[in-house]
């Protein structure tokens, strides 16, 4: 892929004024994404932030048409109005599910291997920020491991499974494209949309986003923190067309996965002492993590 | 939390109704997130023996109805999209007769509708919400005080009749801070959940007069154990249209029947000689006594019916009713669901409803329609 390094949204499809927090990945992630799809798109939300930050007048700030849906079945939803739209010879008219990890790695996981497995033509964005934040910040299966929430909490808790590896489960059901996308990475993120725009079929793009009330982090550490997600490796940004995995950008030297989990609050009690360990299992985790994609995407080259 | 005289605190209904559930002998609690029912999920990972935190609401039935299967009382919250998701494994639990808690918090519907906004728009949902119309108990506290009995009272009534019980609230009640004297509340009692004598032979759904089958847990070393969400016999056996299957389905509404007098809690506050009646529950309660205050201080003969057994409808409550010319219900809804659970869709001469939905009803607004209702 080449990098288009024009990142600078020209035609801004999203009012000023949005209902969001302050540092807000969705925010920005839709900005960029808004701009690309144009008015027509079809967005198919279900209960999430995004719901609520494109919901209350007058803070609605998202131009377009909007299907504001229910929690457990966005994409099927979704599945029902390209039906339509194809059958009224509308299939210019793109339909993209607009969902957080909430929706799409518990209560939705059904509904969505259901679209991706019939290959319905949606795109599928996943804001992944690791809990469920709209309704309090409780633990989904997207939380990382050693992330405090208020159904992991205490002065000494922390979630102590490992995250459901989405990207893992997509490509098994073999689509023509999924990616993973950074908001530090704009330019990366820009051109993936457009690709993910020129293929038909269930495309799903995951984008690691900030939240500075669920994370603890300081808004302005926002896009700070999402590059170290992928300097650290923690979010590795890739590709996967039917089974074919590419990495997109590999760190030039080790940055340890400390360095972005310490601006997080959120991971403040894997710093206390005691939980060395688990600082090393999170960081053997990753490199083990890493070392799987490097062999996938060899395989793919080959 | 209740020894201590003068035990002022600011306090919501989630932390009342968690601790009644802790103190009744409640042990686990499955949450799923859902707005207005947070503070439950919240409080009850620290207060709960068991936790567990479900990927969906499909799921948190299930998870209740297999603990609840193996010997814990389990309890979840939640509002109505997530009951929505619920109501087949709903049914399972009250066909394998499994008890268990389930608060609901109303919010202003349909659908997703107004996730922050109080309602009281689930009754008539629930009044049919098994399959066939057999009753399932839905408890309705007013305050906190009734919250913490009925909590209780809700749990006790689970395990007696082997049902999953309903408590019934709403977003004002569980999620707004009020100022509360926590030595107001009683002590209560812990359930013990009698369980079968290992001695004999145990046919998982054969009921003595009790009309309520003896429990036994899965994974005990005597018996076997046979639950099944299909028509089934007296040992549990999935058999089509037998006289014994179906007499085993019929006693699940015979049994609550049988208990309902039991389970009746109501108050009423009356006036002698009145011929006007206030009825109401839950949230619109506390408006619903201001204007009975305002009413009796112009010289205004009215009592005040609050209802906290609102399924089954209990008899008492309707012969009250009956006793009343003039009947003006109060519920925060469209149209009046408690009404129409009572009356149907032709209620007597005399019977009006004050309704509203997206804010609280304001005393004044009862005051006028007690008026209009005693004047036609």
């Amino acid at each position: 892929m080449e990098p288009s390094f024009d990142f600078l949204i020209k035609d801004e499809k999203v009012f000023s004024g949005a209902l969001s927090c302050r540092g807000c990945g969705w925010s920005l992630l839709v900005r960029h994404l808004a701009s690309i799809l144009g008015e027509e798109t079809v967005y198919v939300l279900p209960a999430s932030c995004f719901s609520i930050i494109s919901g209350p007048y007058p803070l609605n700030d998202l131009k377009g048409t909007i299907v504001h849906t229910v929690f457990a079945a966005a994409p099927a939803t979704a599945t029902g109005v390209r039906a339509a739209l194809d059958r009224r010879g509308r299939e210019d008219v793109p339909v993209v599910v607009l969902a957080g990890d909430g929706s799409t790695f518990d209560i939705g996981l059904q509904s969505m291997s259901g679209a991706a497995s019939r290959g319905e033509n949606i795109l599928y964005i996943v804001n992944n920020n690791g809990a469920y934040m709209n309704t309090g910040i409780q633990t989904s299966t997207a939380t990382p491991y050693g992330a405090v929430t208020t159904t992991n909490p205490g002065a000494k808790g922390f979630k102590k499974t490992w995250p459901k590896d989405l990207m893992g489960i997509i490509a098994a059901h073999n689509l023509p494209y999924a990616a993973t996308c950074s908001l530090a990475h704009l330019d990366d993120f820009r051109a993936k949309i457009e690709k993910a725009l020129s293929i038909k079929g269930f495309r799903l793009l995951m984008i690691d986003g900030p939240c500075p009330p669920g994370h603890k982090t300081d808004p302005a550490d926002s896009i700070q923190i999402a590059r170290l997600a992928v300097e650290t490796k923690l979010f590795p940004l890739m590709e996967i067309e039917h089974f074919d995995y590419k990495i997109n950008y590999r760190p030039e030297k080790f940055v340890p996965v400390e360095e972005c989990m310490k601006m997080q609050g959120r991971f403040k009690n894997v710093f206390k002492p005691g939980n060395e360990e688990v600082l090393k299992d999170i960081q053997a985790h990753t490199d083990n993590h890493w070392k799987r994609l490097e062999a996938l995407a060899a395989m793919s080259e080959n | 939390m209740v020894k201590e005289k003068s035990n002022q605190v600011l306090i919501d209904g989630s932390k009342i109704i968690t601790e009644a559930c802790v103190r009744s002998g409640a042990d686990a609690f499955v949450g799923y997130p859902i707005t207005p029912s947070n503070l439950f999920y919240r409080y009850s990972q620290k207060r709960f023996p068991l936790f567990m935190a479900g990927p969906d609401e499909i799921s948190v039935l299930q998870w209740m109805t297999g603990m609840s299967a193996a010997g814990k009382f389990p309890v979840t919250a939640t509002s109505f999209p997530g009951l929505a998701l619920m109501v087949e494994s709903l049914n399972m639990a009250y066909m394998m007769e499994m008890p268990m808690l389930l608060v609901l918090v109303q919010r202003l519907g349909p659908s997703t509708g107004s996730a922050t906004t109080g309602a009281q728009g689930d009754l008539k949902f629930l009044n049919g919400i098994i399959s066939g119309g057999y009753p399932m108990p839905v408890f309705c506290p007013s305050n906190y005080e009734e919250a913490w009995v009925l909590t209780n009272k809700a749990i006790h009534t689970a395990v007696e009749l082997r049902t999953p019980v309903i408590l019934l609230t709403s977003k004002e009640m569980v999620m707004t801070q009020r100022s509360f004297d926590l030595s107001d509340l009683p002590e209560i009692k812990k359930v013990e959940r009698p369980t079968f004598s290992p001695k004999g032979t145990y046919k998982a759904y054969l009921a003595d007069d009790s009309l309520v089958p003896p429990f036994i847990p899965l994974g005990n070393d005597d018996h076997q154990v046979r639950i099944n969400s299909s028509t089934h016999d007296n040992e549990g056996l999935i058999r089509k249209g037998t006289p014994e299957s179906l007499d085993n389905t019929r006693r699940l509404k015979k049994k609550m029947e049988k208990a309902l007098p039991d389970m009746a809690f109501y108050s009423l506050d009356e006036e002698p000689f009145a011929t006007d009646l206030i009825v109401t529950y839950g949230i619109s309660t506390d408006a619903a006594r201001d204007a009975l205050k305002q009413l009796r201080e112009a010289d205004y003969k009215v009592s005040l019916l609050t209802i906290n057994t609102l399924l089954p409808v209990p008899g008492e409550v309707l012969r009250i009713l009956d006793r009343y010319e003039h009947i003006t219900f109060v519920e925060e809804n469209l149209s009046g669901l408690l009404r129409e659970v009572i009356y149907g869709q032709m209620p007597r001469a005399g019977v009006r409803s004050v309704n509203k939905i997206g804010s609280m009803i304001d005393p004044s607004e009862i005051v006028a329609e007690v008026f209009k209702n005693h004047q036609e």
